[in-house]
């Protein structure tokens, strides 16, 4: 009896941190889905429906580094795959476009394959620009909006360079993504 | 007599006889020997050439993959260097390839999208978007509101005067209705930027005005207003969502849905699809 209603206790108790996670994710609260999914990772690696809205929670709170685990573990079916392949893409973009900026990597050779997000986007705009062409910072025009910009600079504060995108939107800055 | 000469010719003759037989045995040899080389040369060119046709396919798929250029290039010198270590004479092929693959690289990128459908799934079980209530967000703000009040670090007179009167702020909030509270502040905020909107047309600020009628549950508003912002900009993936959200929240679902499928259709928007798959599975009501 008593093993039973610890099963019933931990079935429930993990039916509820991936509905709360739902929640969460639906509210736009993505911080928490990701830290959530950090925090109990371990117990829930094989739940792929768990690894993968952490990964999209940790995608939307713009840390690109915790995609690594998930994308590694994402496997069994072809949703999955793709949502790898998906987080893979633009785990990779980032770190080559931040030892780019660092280090003047040439990454005008590359031509990966590109996504929705931000950190793509301005991958693909980056890569276009000459080995002499190199500035402080960078002002991209978004091909499919004209009055959406990004301003793509390095952050030299603190013991860490870190890499800044700032979107605009007819000039007015709407968000701001910091990686490093 | 003897006739020494005449007989040394004859011998001479018989000798050469002699030796006919070995030398039709030693051509036939030769001749065999050559044959038989030619014919194994002929079929290694043959295993070459479709060798190469075979390496050809993976450069193809990988040209309509889109990989990069490096991989492609280190496949191109795999190629070379098979068909130098087999034959000199066809480098003629991979050059070919090599300016296929050239030119395939001029193709568009290939788009990765994300998959969200899982979500669909483990939303069905239990509570879905109607939890994405004003009410949650106008609490954080009232709260929001209060907690800077509180210091820790002032003298403990002042702390527990200033605790008291946190505590009458919360007594008050109780006791009257907390959603017309936050509301007037969402409001006043609301005011400003409707009147930036209206000199200056900017459709972020009739977005933004939007999702805050939206979270307010004025819905008729958040539509104007997202209608608004589709009229100056029509590629803003916020608005349309938030547009279709207020048809729904308004009773007109079937325009809701209608619309979703020409945003989609035009954009190819993986959270339009979901909200599509939400409104028509009854999931977003």
């Amino acid at each position: 009896m008593k093993i039973l209603s610890i099963i019933l206790i931990s079935v429930t108790l993990y039916a509820d941190i991936k509905q709360d996670m739902l929640n969460l994710y639906q509210n736009k609260k993505h911080e928490e889905v990701c830290n959530i999914g950090f925090n109990n990772f371990e117990n829930y690696r094989n739940d792929e429906e768990y690894v993968s809205l952490y990964a999209f929670g940790c995608l939307n709170a713009d840390y690109i580094d915790r995609l690594s685990v998930p994308t590694t573990t994402l496997k069994l079916s072809k949703e999955s795959r793709s949502n790898a392949a998906y987080f893979s893409i633009i785990l990779m973009q980032k770190k080559l476009l931040y030892h780019a900026l660092l280090d003047n990597y040439d990454l005008s050779s590359l031509n990966l394959p590109t996504t929705d997000y931000v950190l793509s986007k301005v991958f693909d705009l980056y890569t276009k620009i000459k080995k002499d062409e190199r500035k402080e910072f960078y002002i991209f025009e978004d091909e499919s909006d004209k009055q959406l910009k990004y301003k793509l600079y390095i952050l030299k504060d603190g013991k860490i360079d870190k890499m800044v995108i700032e979107e605009f939107y007819n000039s007015i800055n709407i968000k701001k993504h910091i990686y490093w | 007599m003897l006739n020494v000469n005449d007989l040394e010719i004859r011998h001479k003759k018989y000798k050469i006889k002699s030796y006919v037989p070995y030398f039709t045995i030693f051509a036939g040899v030769t001749i065999a020997l050559i044959s038989i080389a030619s014919f194994f040369l002929y079929n290694s060119k043959v295993e070459i050439s479709s060798e190469l046709e075979e390496q050809k396919q993976p450069i193809v798929i990988q040209k309509t993959e889109v990989i990069a250029e490096t991989e492609i290039k280190e496949k191109n010198e795999t190629v070379q260097e098979a068909v130098q270590n087999k034959i000199e004479g066809t480098v003629a092929e991979p050059v070919a390839i090599k300016d296929n693959v050239k030119i395939e690289q001029k193709q568009e990128k290939v788009v990765l999208s994300p998959s969200l459908n899982f979500m669909n799934k483990m939303g069905s079980n239990g509570r879905t978007n109607n939890q994405e209530l004003p009410k949650e967000i106008i609490i954080d703000i009232k709260q929001k509101d209060v907690e800077p009040k509180v210091e820790p670090k002032v003298e403990p007179k002042k702390a527990e005067k200033k605790a008291e009167k946190i505590e009458e702020i919360s007594l008050d909030i109780d006791k009257k209705n907390p959603i017309n509270i936050a509301r007037k502040d969402e409001q006043e905020d609301l005011s400003h930027v409707i009147k930036r909107f209206n000199i200056n047309h900017n459709p972020a600020l009739s977005l933004f005005v939007a999702k805050k009628y939206y979270q307010l549950g004025d819905y008729e508003q958040a539509y104007n207003y997202a209608l608004i912002t589709n009229e100056i900009n029509n590629n803003i993936e916020d608005s349309w969502l938030i547009f279709s959200k207020s048809l729904v929240k308004m009773n007109k679902k079937d325009m809701a849905i209608e619309t979703l499928k020409k945003y989609i259709s035009h954009s190819h928007s993986s959270q339009a699809k979901q909200l599509l798959d939400e409104i028509s599975s009854g999931k977003f009501k």
